[in-house]
């Protein structure tokens, strides 16, 4: 693929197809409706075709009697087969993979050598069997057809870099280079944080050799929490939070399950405490400025502007003070934030702070994250520690033991590294792990500064937005092609092991640095590559060879520190909190971080496009987040584009309305507009990193006024959920934590009859228990399903036309008034009825009934009548309209699909099989190690991923399962239990610990009929 | 000439075509009706002419001792080049295709063998658990056989079953215990 990003017009596209340029789009340009496969004028050619067709087709019937066969296919065999592979069995590695703040333990399952689906390493301390989408999804970027192939050599003169005179190079020219550059010494290193010891032992002996100096900076940065950590406790740490412990938790603006720091590991904590069942349940409070994950799942839930997060603390830590005896001084009581200054009911602070007070030392105050990056960030920072600390939480729900030391990020770094270049004093840097151009603001003039040093130097893997601009650019090849070893939190010694040989011909940073250092004469260790020297560290302490290997399998070594004592909160803290009064008029401005997008670093991953974003479901596309009201008062609707204006940096961007947004915030996320490198990210959206503020030697991300101007444009947004509401039915069901208590489930049931006879399961009986209290909607699943079962990304027209493939959606409802609704997450699926309507209007049975009660679809007999879609009341079958398989044939893109599913082509229905290969698969283990299949042997690829475990599949003939035992309990429910499909799948009601009434969708518990009611509320008509 | 003449004509060399290209490339001798398109009979000519016959005919070689895989994996597949130089590092070295076979095997390529025996991508067939239900006591000397043919009779090897879908039923109906006949137990 071409690398040179030139900024010709007309670069937009609407599918992968156009993009691309393939075949068969060309041909629907001339040929086809987009709704329907035939031309209604069918042409001559048309004609013409089918008459070919029907007098060749005799020709084929005689001719392929026997001998000639097409295509012929090719068997090419090893030449030397590997002890470890046996064709088509798969192995598995223990590995690991880090995201920007958040580490993760994996196991990787190659096949013939290549990676084919990451899972969580289910016994590592953070994320257990947990991923994030991002995580399953960061497959895919190893097979990305625009990752650099090797390394490339821009022009050396500065002036004519922009001219993009690039060759590609070999690695040892590329290091002759490199090395002469070394020897005249200021080299420069801006990297961002990585958690490896071995890394940086090495970047310090290499900067060591040539007087050279490391910068660090994270995108996703935590300077403000480390510097107040260090204020009130004494250090610069990342405190580890532990949610499992916490009854309360108060999040202000911190999106810990789904951005923020570890939201996979903080979501499996999360979850331990929200058990229904239980006595107590953990209760979510969120005050935020535009809805995150986070906010979305609280049990209460207030708006605030960005500006008013400091005043809310300290409205919060007055209250609590004075439940304690104590108070604030009058300078910061000044700051503190009343119930009507905020727009709150009265007396919610109050009630807020007496929770608080009521669960001291079991509660959890958070803030955090670029939404916190205000004037205030700091000051936010140290509320925070003092509340945490006044209510005894210190030491309990936060430690410093197993902190993420190693997030050492600084906004100080970059300009320091920007007057040291102004100063001449750099010649040479590196940039590694970081993509500076694209990720800072232009307006903060890094891109230029870039032009007085003598050589740049960047590790990226795409010709991106920096490496444009660099001389030198040494792909360091994706993580799973290299070794490194992480401790991700204190004491947690992760292994990233590589799965698969280097596609291209990349060098991993380190092995960079080692052969840089060694061409110039200095050499940093006698080991030759990195590999070499982290063996030799980690054998040291690990122990023999034999627990070297041992290692690898179990893939991490240490544990969380459970335990430790409370820091004293520094008596001076208190008097460093020096709030800064706001300036903004009108609306501010909020950056924030999606789920799947965040930095943008995977934004090429087609799977990450077409997640729809977890809060707003918009996909290809960022948007500029209105308040319902804001954009009432504006005459904006959804799809209108505005202008957007920050201290003279302006983007155009659609607008999107954002129910439970603060009415004084416009949002927009990071992640987008893609420049250079990234063809298929490339104009999706716009950067929203241009509008961040460098004021004071510090990034504010959040907290500006800002100023929207409408414009006469629209765009259409590609949103996947068009309905916000459930029509009145009981699609999802919801109690309250006392309600349920008082044995209100919010499910109303349904007295129901069929006259068809049941079916009969002698063997296996297929279920799926999803528990809508448990899920909080982080979309793992999606993409995990779409890497195992190689399901196609259709881009933002077909989008459009509602014609995405995912076989599991997130659908998201919002309950109560638009200001400040409740929401509530529901992963769907086919549901595998019983009495299935696909099934029976199918006319050529591509869809049937299996003896285990699977509902198959057979892809080879679908006509694509359509019927089924057509019929089936819960929307779970997904159509092949085009060739959507094609973009998988593309370059390496192709070695991503998982050869047990079948790759389904035009005019294919397909839908969730439950994973029928993985079933298939446990059966064969079982059978072959002579025994009956064991609860928990089968894993779908959604439940596999799932941080929560929200999703339980297993068998209903096992009266011992976990999926029996959950479809026994009173709060499982159907969907549309009316209409009498009789699904195999269940929910299970969200209960939310509030004491608001709840307003719910359907009937909730009042009867509506007494014909109608269900008599006996478990009672299993069909099964 | 109109048009309607000019289709008329595009016809009729259309016919002449399908007539002629079916007809000589078609090998009557294992033509039989319902078994169009399934390939029985296919006997390609493969790029190292390698006798079955010779191997587990005359020289009694057992299946497993090269189709390794076929215990543990969905595919026999076929063996790599390493299994073929246990033996023919030493054995029959002054044949041409021997020799052709050693020097892919010291410069560390590959053979293009052309696959016979063929399923739609689809289908989704297991040769373990085939095998193992054929290994039963009675079985055991006919487990490869069974669907494949007198192999060790082969000098080409050659397509026997029609491997259609009717032709896998058939067996999964009519075997004790029965095989499953799910959808899914095959297509998914």
């Amino acid at each position: 693929m071409e690398n040179t990003p030139v900024d010709t017009p007309n670069q937009y596209w609407k599918s992968l197809d156009e993009k691309y340029q393939t075949p068969e789009f060309l041909k629907t340009l001339e040929n086809e409706f987009a709704s329907s496969p035939l031309k209604s004028e069918d042409g001559q050619d048309g004609l013409a075709r089918r008459q070919f067709m029907k007098l060749m087709g005799a020709s084929v019937a005689l001719s392929a009697a026997a001998c000639v066969r097409r295509p012929v296919q090719k068997i090419i065999p090893y030449n030397k087969r590997p002890a470890e592979i046996i064709p088509d069995l798969p192995n598995y590695y223990a590995s690991s993979w880090f995201d920007g703040t958040q580490g993760l333990g994996l196991v990787v399952k190659t096949r013939e050598g290549r990676p084919l689906f990451v899972s969580g390493n289910a016994e590592h301390p953070l994320n257990g069997r947990g991923l994030s989408a991002r995580a399953s999804a960061h497959i895919l970027s190893l097979y990305d057809p625009d990752r650099l192939k090797g390394p490339i050599f821009n022009s050396v003169n500065p002036k004519k870099r922009r001219n993009s005179l690039r060759a590609d190079a070999k690695w040892e020219q590329i290091d002759a280079k490199v090395a002469a550059q070394l020897k005249k010494g200021d080299v420069a290193l801006l990297t961002a944080s990585y958690p490896s010891e071995h890394t940086q032992n090495l970047i310090s002996s290499f900067l060591g050799k040539f007087s050279g100096k490391k910068y660090v900076w994270d995108t996703m940065t935590t300077e403000s929490l480390r510097e107040a950590q260090k204020i009130s406790y004494g250090s610069a740490v990342v405190p580890s939070y532990h949610f499992d412990k916490s009854l309360l938790t108060v999040s202000l603006d911190a999106d810990f399950l789904g951005t923020y720091l570890s939201p996979v590991h903080f979501t499996r904590n999360f979850n331990l405490s929200r058990n229904p069942e239980g006595k107590k349940m953990a209760k979510l409070i969120s005050f935020h400025s535009v809805p995150s994950l986070t906010a979305l799942n609280a049990d209460d839930g207030y708006q605030v502007a960005a500006s008013q997060q400091l005043g809310l603390a300290l409205g919060l830590l007055q209250r609590v003070l004075a439940g304690k005896g104590s108070g604030l001084t009058a300078e910061l009581k000044k700051f503190a934030l009343t119930d009507e200054q905020l727009g709150f009911e009265n007396g919610t602070l109050t009630t807020v702070a007496k929770q608080l007070l009521e669960n001291s030392g079991e509660s959890l105050v958070m803030a955090g994250g670029i939404q916190c990056e205000t004037a205030n960030a700091i000051n936010l920072q140290l509320v925070v520690n003092w509340l945490n600390s006044a209510l005894g939480n210190e030491g309990k729900t936060i430690t410093a033991q197993s902190s993420y030391q190693s997030l050492e990020g600084k906004t100080a770094d970059i300009f320091e590294l920007m007057k040291q270049i102004d100063d001449g004093k750099v010649k040479t840097l590196i940039i590694h792990d970081l993509n500076p151009v694209y990720s800072l603001p232009t307006s903060l003039g890094f891109e230029k500064r870039l032009d007085k040093v003598e050589m740049v130097i960047t590790t990226s893997n795409w010709m991106d937005e920096t490496s444009y601009l660099a001389n030198v650019v040494a792909p360091a090849g994706h993580p799973m092609e290299n070794w490194n070893e992480f401790e991700f939190a204190k004491g947690v010694h992760t292994i990233q092991q590589p799965t698969v040989r280097p596609l291209g011909d990349t060098r991993s940073f380190e092995d960079s640095l080692l052969m840089w250092a060694q061409a110039a004469g200095s050499e940093i260790t006698p080991e030759k590559t990195f590999f070499e020297l982290l063996k030799k560290k980690v054998s040291g302490t690990v122990g023999s060879e034999a627990e070297w290997f041992e290692y690898l399998q179990k893939g991490f070594r240490g544990q969380v520190a459970e335990g430790g004592s409370a820091r004293g909160l520094s008596s001076a803290a208190a008097s460093q909190i020096q709030p800064v009064e706001s300036k903004v008029e009108g609306l501010e401005l909020v950056i924030f971080p999606t789920v799947h997008m965040t930095d943008g670093s995977l934004a090429n991953v087609s799977w990450l496009q077409e997640l729809p974003d977890p809060v707003s479901k918009i996909v290809w596309d960022n948007v500029l987040t209105l308040s319902p009201k804001t954009a009432k008062d504006m005459g904006i609707k959804d799809g209108t584009v505005v202008t957007v204006e920050v201290n003279g940096a302006s983007l155009k961007v659609p607008a999107y309305i954002q129910p439970g947004q603060s009415n004084k915030v416009a949002g927009i996320a990071l992640g987008y507009g893609r420049q250079a490198g990234m063809e298929l990210a490339k104009n999706v959206g716009v950067n929203a990193a241009q509008l961040i503020q460098a004021i004071d030697g510090k990034f504010q991300y959040a907290g500006q006024s800002v100023k929207v101007t409408k414009t006469s444009e629209k765009i259409e947004l590609a949103i996947t959920q068009g309905h916000n509401s459930m029509e009145g039915r009981q699609i999802v069901a919801e109690s309250t934590f006392k309600g349920y208590k008082d044995g209100k489930t919010g499910i109303h049931r349904h007295q129901i009859f069929s006259i068809w006879g049941q079916h009969k399961y002698d063997g296996h009986k297929w279920g799926m228990s999803i528990d809508l209290n448990t899920c909080t909607g982080c979309s793992a699943c999606m993409v995990a399903c779409q890497s195992e079962n190689n399901i196609p990304v259709v881009g933002k027209k077909y989008v459009l036309q509602g014609r995405e493939m995912h076989w599991i959606r997130i659908d998201r409802y919002y309950s109560g008034s638009e200001a400040s609704p409740d929401a509530v997450f529901q992963p769907v699926l086919c549901q595998h009825c019983e009495n299935a309507p696909c099934e029976t209007v199918c006319p050529v049975l591509a869809t049937v009934h299996s003896d285990e009660g699977l509902n198959d679809m057979v892809y080879n007999r679908c006509v694509g009548t359509r019927y089924c879609s057509n019929n089936c009341p819960y929307k779970v079958r997904r159509f092949n309209w085009f060739y959507y398989d094609g973009h998988h044939r593309k370059e390496n893109l192709h070695m991503a699909l998982n050869p047990e599913v079948t790759v389904r082509t035009r005019g294919v229905m397909e839908k969730c099989t439950f994973c029928v290969q993985r079933i298939k698969d446990s059966k064969n283990t079982a059978r072959d190690e002579n025994r009956s299949l064991k609860d928990g042997d089968i894993k779908t690829a959604c439940e596999e991923v799932c941080p929560t475990s929200a999703i339980t599949f297993g068998d209903l003939n096992d009266k011992d399962s976990k999926v029996s035992q959950m479809f026994a309990s009173q709060r499982q429910y159907t969907l549309l239990e009316e209409v009498n499909a009789a699904p195999r799948v269940r929910y299970m009601a969200k209960i939310r610990n509030t004491d608001r009434a709840m307003s719910n969708g359907h009937h909730g518990d009042e009867k509506h009929a007494p014909s109608h009611d269900a008599k006996d509320s478990n009672k299993e008509t069909h099964t | 000439m109109s048009f309607r003449h000019q289709a008329r004509l595009g016809q009729l060399l259309a016919v002449t075509v399908a007539l002629i290209v079916g007809l000589t490339s078609c090998n009557w001798k294992q033509f039989t009706w319902g078994h169009i398109g399934y390939n029985t009979g296919y006997a390609p000519k493969q790029p190292i002419p390698f006798s079955h016959k010779l191997h587990a005919g005359d020289n009694k070689i057992q299946c497993l001792y090269c189709h390794t895989n076929v215990e543990y994996a969905k595919h026999s597949a076929i063996p790599s080049l390493n299994i073929c130089m246990n033996c023919h590092l030493l054995v029959a070295t002054d044949k041409p295709a021997i020799q052709e076979l050693q020097k892919k095997y010291f410069a560390g390529e590959s053979i293009n063998w052309v696959k016979v025996h063929m399923l739609p991508d689809h289908v989704k067939f297991n040769h373990k658990r085939h095998v193992h239900r054929f290994s039963q006591p009675e079985d055991r000397y006919v487990a490869c056989q069974k669907c494949h043919g007198e192999v060790a009779k082969m000098d080409v090897i050659e397509q026997i079953s029609s491997l259609s879908m009717g032709w896998c039923i058939d067996c999964h109906r009519s075997s004790e215990p029965k095989g499953p006949l799910n959808c899914s137990t095959c297509h998914h």
